[in-house]
């Protein structure tokens, strides 16, 4: 087992987030995390990416206990993130963006992360954008380029965070594709926490509802499309199903 | 990442240290246009030292702390204890990195206004123990009678440190090893953590920087720089005064060079800026009029922020890196 959540809960103040979420992922797995707003997503983000401690429970990373370990550390183990607001160096060009944590996880010279990052703008499709700075990309573009930077150090599990959100469908095929090669190509585990449900059914191998701090299901996706539960979130009282969504 | 060159620097820099050096030469000797630019440069010290914990997403308004806290030392262990300048100016700066920089990392948790004015309150409360502990520091009445920096014997030649020419050659090289230490760390993987810190610290703890630790070598750094500009004032003015060792200005002014010159782009910005700033207060407005200068300073930063919105060198830079690469750079 690659990841092992166990029993983590978060509070703050009186808003419990996370009320003892339990999971596992195996190594080679794409998981999709997903939930309407304010479920728990993004807080057990930040709890398995050391941004969070949690109250109680533990994260267990290759058998090692990672609880609470601050996120340059988590890195270093092999846990890489992209956030659900994109978080760039603006004082930075594109490629230097992606190279920096090769620099500080890997101790890699400039030169070296630079040429290593090529390889992930050719990925995420930012090809003759390596120089162009930060303030002059769309907000699509620096989605990728936060993807790019979660990538070039090769992770062994990657936490992906609604990175499609705002996509037109062209788009969101296209962010499928790449996660896909994600994890075929590169063998890196994913977890996406992501909004299109469909999107996320039609990509990963398992998907876990998450609905205020709690796992509702978790279950391969035609399962937890045809779950009332998970329906309801997604369609509403009338009933219908997720697959159309 | 990048290393910032530009033709502005590569023109002007070798320009500027010519001027430098035989600036006594240029105004004929003069004490007082010698003592005015050896003092610029002191301030220009402080200033790149300011700037790099303020890179470092740190803006400090207590400088003085490091500055008054290590002429103290200094001071004392001379006067009191007949320790030389050479031994008691490290002493003093190690004590004062020590002690300050000490606390000020405790306060790193702090951010922006809340950090600012947690090292103007340090400078403020060292202010009030020296005032307060009359039998040890003089008090108000000040430190008196310091000894002057010394000699240093060259065969049948001798170089006085309490001489102005001597002194402004001391400072001067002084600042050009500042700005070659500042330089080499800002084009260092700690410049690169430093920058990445000053835009965002989540992303940078992220991408596998430890911000804590990056913090706390750049307030090392410019602990030290500033602690040794405060040891090596006490040996040159002779005496000391709470509000003189502690004063805000040694905090303030700084903040005003690096913010008029811009310090984002270069870590010799913020010097250029204080070098600028001063001589043109000492040699132009402060004729014009005696008191009230500091209207002007703000006058004049008020329109650096506004107008260009970056400091006057960052500015340029940004001007000229346009022109060469054809294409607009934010």
């Amino acid at each position: 087992m690659l990841l092992v959540v166990n029993d983590v809960r978060k509070s703050f103040g009186g808003v419990k987030a996370l009320r003892g979420v339990s999971f596992n992922v195996e190594e080679g797995e794409m998981v999709g995390l997903v939930g309407p707003n304010g479920a728990g997503k993004t807080t057990l983000f930040n709890v398995i990416a050391g941004v969070y401690k949690p109250d109680t429970g533990t994260v267990i990373y290759d058998n090692k206990d990672i609880t609470g370990l601050p996120p340059h550390e988590i890195i270093k183990r092999g846990i890489s993130r992209t956030f659900q607001v994109v978080r760039l160096f603006d004082n930075m060009s594109v490629i230097d963006n992606i190279a920096l944590p090769l620099l500080f996880v890997k101790g890699t010279s400039l030169k070296n992360a630079r040429e290593a990052a090529l390889e992930f703008i050719e990925l995420v499709g930012l090809k003759g954008k390596e120089y162009t700075p930060i303030g002059s990309l769309t907000l699509q573009e620096k989605r990728r380029v936060e993807l790019a930077r979660a990538l070039v150090t090769r992770p062994r599990l990657v936490l992906i965070d609604e990175i499609a959100a705002g996509l037109r469908p062209k788009e969101l095929l296209k962010v499928e594709d790449t996660i896909r090669r994600i994890n075929k190509e590169y063998m890196m585990t994913v977890i996406w926490v992501e909004h299109h449900f469909h999107s996320v059914a039609k990509t990963c191998h398992r998907i876990i509802f998450l609905d205020q701090g709690r796992i509702i299901i978790d279950d391969k996706p035609e399962v937890v499309a045809k779950d009332p539960r998970v329906i309801k979130t997604y369609v509403g009282e009338e009933g219908g199903s997720t697959s159309s969504i | 990442m990048e290393k910032q060159r530009s033709l502005t620097y590569t023109l002007l820099k070798p320009l500027f240290i010519i001027l430098l050096i035989i600036y006594p030469l240029l105004v004929g000797l003069n004490p007082y246009y010698v003592r005015v630019m050896f003092f610029s440069l002191l301030l220009a010290n402080i200033s790149m030292a300011w700037s790099i914990l303020a890179v470092a997403g740190q803006v400090s308004f207590g400088h003085a702390a490091f500055f008054g806290l290590a002429a103290y030392v200094t001071g004392l262990l001379a006067v009191r204890l007949g320790i030389p300048p050479p031994l008691s100016i490290p002493v003093a700066v190690l004590f004062s990195t020590a002690v300050v920089g000490g606390v000020v990392a405790v306060t790193f948790r702090l951010r922006e206004v809340y950090f600012a004015l947690a090292m103007l309150a340090y400078a403020e409360i060292l202010k009030y123990i020296v005032i307060n502990t009359p039998e040890i520091t003089g008090g108000s009445l000040g430190l008196l009678n310091i000894p002057p920096l010394g000699r240093i014997e060259l065969g049948s030649e001798a170089i006085d440190f309490s001489k102005y020419i001597p002194l402004y050659y001391l400072f001067l090289a002084l600042t050009f090893i500042v700005a070659y230490v500042m330089t080499r760390i800002m084009n260092s993987r700690i410049g690169v953590a430093l920058k990445a810190i000053s835009r965002d610290e989540l992303a940078a703890e992220s991408c596998g920087i430890n911000v804590f630790k990056y913090k706390v070598i750049a307030l090392i750094v410019s602990a030290i720089i500033t602690s040794s500009m405060g040891a090596i004032y006490a040996h040159i003015n002779r005496f000391l005064y709470p509000e003189v060792a502690f004063s805000m200005e040694w905090s303030i002014f700084p903040i005003i060079a690096s913010l008029f010159a811009g310090y984002e782009i270069s870590i010799l910005g913020p010097a250029i800026g204080a070098v600028i700033l001063y001589t043109v207060k000492e040699f132009f407005i402060s004729r014009l009029m005696e008191r009230g200068y500091e209207i002007i300073y703000g006058l004049l930063l008020v329109f650096v922020l506004l107008v260009l919105r970056k400091g006057v060198l960052d500015y340029i830079i940004i001007k000229v890196r346009e022109l060469r690469l054809g294409k607009v750079i934010t």
